[in-house]
């Protein structure tokens, strides 16, 4: 089920919301959690039922490694460590199995000559998510950080569906006390009404932002032959402002909806593109997954504790490796490859104590972001070049015909229809400009809300007013909608 | 408590606007998709007959229909329920595939008793078995009425709702319920009736066009002695078979009280002529989905199979606007002749049928029309 569906906005989410809280009001915490967890399994099997064996079988799975790892605390280190390599490893080589085979295979073939049929596993929905999700919880109980001796709060803290498809990823132990609270289970008016302004926002993000740049994006990676300068910038850019919009607008439906039961998920956007350095970038962007990679990847494999050198490659490979948890493909790897090399050239950078004037930094932060983008975005290393020939060649202008009297035509610059084969108009421009606007300019939701704390100064009618608008406004554009999937799900 | 209020003032906004919202577009509903119009002329109708065909079936009393493409469009609804003594709708829209058809066709049968579907067998279908994408109008003829309406939200629906527009932009324009995709009465089509000389005289209609570039395209070939692109037929075959189950036949098994008359239309022999003697694949094609549903009729008694293909008519060009396109006149006449049992096919005389109707369509002089078109360019 999607957020931005009409079964989930009018059916499944009040649904939920009612027998949770009359269950509670009943004081049948269990009875409440279990029907929680109920919910959340029949949101899960809304796209295909057949998954639903494997989630639960993951969920069991990684409850007993991690319950076996808390009753070993106490016993030898050898014995704990070989119980959390198999409990993580049995998790990537599920993970592997659905995500990578066929990649693994392709190259395979490619490499050798071969011709090893490919299996064309359909990837499970979510899968990424729970997977580190879990992979998280066995190294917190191993590092006896975390415990949880119950299967029904374990199930929740795994499938509660507002972050069980693209998260936010969670730890458990800032999740199940949160659930385990008095205070959360009543229900709390604050943040009823902070829930629905924050989902209004998430849902206007996503259906009338983030599908209006998919269209651009979409024809200039997929159909165009060719692009010409000012279409492939308008294709990259359209990308760059949908990715951001369609998750973050994820992201606060998320957060929007786990609110209103009393549940605070992390954030995970902080105005990413407002970044004046790729460190800056990645403590902002998709942040729960920057701090697993920080906290599961590049310490443990020795972070900056072993010298410059060490900490280079340490990036590096966790960068890769965050490529390829995206999607099988160079692509992927390339991208973070790309991302790697600009967190350690930056490092670098530093470390000669260099600076930079802000808007340099930001102008070539959120450049590198964005031709970054066209790797992670395209299908095929053909459809990334083509779109980077096009934004780096000067060999075709097509200035819109009402530009004819401030230019001169010439062999590079002629008149015509504006980025016409991304299926473009006039209010690419305008739309553009506004993408620009809304990210470097405007407050992001959670500056807004002042969230995780919540500003009272939003109870007034005028707001209450405004977003009811707002919501409104997007429930009526999402019957025009054409593009509804949100881009996280395919990782 | 400020908190509170704030929920409140949001739902109750939000639902009042959503309210207020669905209200209007159901007091406007063009497409008369919940009731007749209230303002402006009653008569008013959409073109695009896919999704105004819901609206018609949901606000006109009927107890038969006519469902067909632009060869059942001329057919009266009147002059039909006069000769088979029923209540009938003319529900044709123009170059539907027995798929999208199919959606309009159950929900005809579900909501009312129908007593008799008049319905045309067109190679759109019947040789094609073509399946257009339904899901722009589909939900139309589903049972949920909240979804329909979906229809009017879009821009120009919208614009046309806050001015409450009944211009023909917005609501349509003022058709005949009778008839309401009739072309017969308009000059441009009936023009080109009474001989090649009026084609010639249309020279620039797109179909006309069409048609002559066919024509000379056809006859270039069969000089040549060039074969149409060939496919695997007996596979097509079974296609066409299933796709005449799933859209008719499943249908008509279902809804064992309603009368199905499937009706070939009777196209120009120079149109089967041009498929005997040179698309030959196409020929069988057309034959073999005729010889299985007449088989299948006299399984399913409630189907009826008629045609006229070895009419005299059909091979008078006079009596075409185009190589398809027959004259009014004979949407009458095939009325009378249903109801007279003429033309009606079954086991026993299917096969002389398409033995006569081979030969004449092998024996047609598709070269005679194509000089004259030839001789006709050359003189412009």
């Amino acid at each position: 089920m999607l957020f931005n569906s009409y079964e989930f906005i009018f059916a499944f989410l009040p649904l939920s919301f009612f027998i949770y809280f009359f269950l509670l009001e009943k004081r049948l915490v269990t009875g409440a959690k279990g029907f929680l967890v109920f919910a959340s399994l029949f949101f899960y099997s809304w796209w295909n039922v057949a998954y639903l064996p494997l989630i639960l079988s993951s969920m069991l799975f990684n409850y007993v490694v991690g319950n076996s790892l808390n009753e070993n605390f106490k016993k030898v280190q050898v014995h704990k460590k070989g119980l959390l390599t198999f409990g993580i490893t049995s998790n990537l080589a599920l993970l592997g199995y659905f995500k990578y085979t066929d990649f693994f295979l392709e190259n395979f073939n490619l490499a050798f000559d071969g011709s090893v049929p490919l299996l064309h596993l359909a990837l499970p929905l979510a899968i990424s998510f729970f997977t580190f999700q879990q992979i998280a919880y066995l190294v917190d109980s191993y590092r006896g950080e975390t415990a949880e001796y119950d299967f029904l709060n374990y199930a929740l803290f795994v499938t509660f569906f507002p972050q069980l498809i693209a998260g936010p990823i969670v730890h458990h132990a800032e999740m199940m006390p949160q659930f385990a609270s008095k205070w959360n289970m009543v229900k709390n008016y604050k943040n009823i009404a902070a829930g629905l302004f924050i989902f209004s926002i998430g849902l206007f993000k996503k259906v009338v932002i983030a599908d209006t740049f998919s269209k651009w994006a979409t024809a200039g990676f997929d159909h165009a032959e060719v692009l010409n300068l000012i279409e492939a910038w308008a294709t990259s850019l359209s990308y760059t402002f949908q990715l951001y919009f369609d998750f973050s607008g994820y992201t606060d439906m998320a957060i929007g909806a786990a609110l209103l039961f009393n549940i605070k998920l992390p954030i995970n956007f902080n105005s990413p593109y407002k970044a004046l350095d790729i460190q800056d970038f990645w403590r902002r962007w998709h942040i729960t997954l920057s701090r697993f990679l920080r906290d599961y990847i590049y310490i443990p494999l020795g972070g900056n504790r072993k010298g410059s050198f060490r900490t280079y490659t340490n990036l590096l490979a966790t960068f890769i490796l965050g490529g390829i948890w995206h999607g099988a493909g160079w692509t992927f790897v390339f991208w973070g490859f790309l991302h790697g090399m600009a967190l350690v050239i930056h490092r670098f950078w530093k470390a000669l104590g260099f600076n930079m004037p802000k808007v340099l930094a930001w102008f070539i932060t959120f450049n590198f972001i964005n031709i970054a983008w066209v790797f992670f975005r395209a299908k095929e290393w053909e459809d990334a070049l083509k779109v980077l020939n096009g934004m780096f060649s000067l060999d075709s202008v097509v200035l819109p015909q009402k530009l004819s009297a401030f230019f001169k035509s010439s062999d590079v610059v002629s008149f015509g229809l504006w980025a016409e084969d991304i299926s473009g108009s006039n209010w690419t421009a305008v739309w553009l400009f506004l993408g620009f606007f809304f990210v470097s300019v405007l407050k992001n939701t959670y500056e807004l809300i002042r969230y995780p704390g919540i500003d009272s100064k939003l109870f007034r009618p005028l707001y209450a007013g405004f977003f009811s608008i707002l919501f409104f406004v997007t429930l009526v554009l999402m019957t025009m909608s054409t593009h509804t999937e949100f881009i996280y799900f395919n990782f | 408590m400020r908190a509170k209020q704030t929920v409140f003032i949001f739902f109750g906004v939000s639902v009042s606007l959503i309210l207020s919202f669905f209200s209007m577009l159901y007091a406007y509903d063009p497409l008369q998709l919940f009731h007749k119009h209230w303002h402006g002329d009653k008569r008013v109708l959409s073109r695009d007959m896919r999704a105004q065909a819901a609206g018609i079936l949901n606000t006109y009393d009927y107890d038969s229909i006519i469902l067909g493409t632009s060869m059942l469009a001329n057919t009266s609804a009147k002059e039909a329920s006069a000769v088979f003594g029923a209540k009938f709708l003319n529900v044709s829209f123009p170059g539907s595939d027995f798929y999208e058809r199919s959606f309009v066709l159950k929900y005809a049968l579900k909501n009312k008793k129908v007593k008799k579907v008049l319905y045309s067998l067109d190679d759109i279908g019947l040789v094609e078995g073509r399946e257009r994408d339904a899901s722009d109008f589909s939900y139309l003829y589903d049972t949920n009425r909240f979804n329909d309406f979906k229809i009017y939200i879009t821009k120009k629906q919208l614009t046309c709702l806050f001015l409450f527009s009944s211009s023909p932009q917005c609501q349509g324009e003022v058709r005949d319920i009778d008839r309401p995709t009739a072309w017969y009465y308009k000059q441009e089509h009936k023009q080109r009736f009474g001989g090649m000389k009026n084609w010639f005289k249309a020279k620039n209609s797109p179909q006309i066009k069409k048609a002559f570039a066919n024509i000379l395209d056809v006859t270039k070939k069969i000089k040549n002695r060039e074969v149409a692109k060939k496919f695997p037929l007996e596979e097509k075959k079974l296609e066409l078979k299933n796709y005449l189950d799933k859209n008719i036949i499943s249908i008509a098994q279902q809804y064992k009280d309603t009368e199905f008359i499937l009706m070939l239309p009777p196209y120009s022999r120079l149109n089967y002529a041009m498929n005997a003697q040179y698309d030959k694949q196409k020929f069988e094609l057309y034959l073999s989905s005729l010889l299985y549903l007449v088989v299948k009729s006299s399984e399913v008694k409630n189907i009826k199979i008629f045609a006229w293909g070895n009419e005299k008519f059909v091979d008078q060009i006079k009596n075409y606007k185009d190589p398809s396109h027959y004259e009014y006149t004979f949407n009458s006449w095939m009325l009378k002749q249903i109801k007279l049992k003429q033309g009606l096919l079954n086991n026993d005389n299917v096969n002389s049928y398409i033995n006569l109707f081979k030969d004449k369509s092998l024996h047609y002089d598709i070269f005679k029309i194509s000089k004259s078109i030839e001789t006709y360019l050359d003189q412009e």
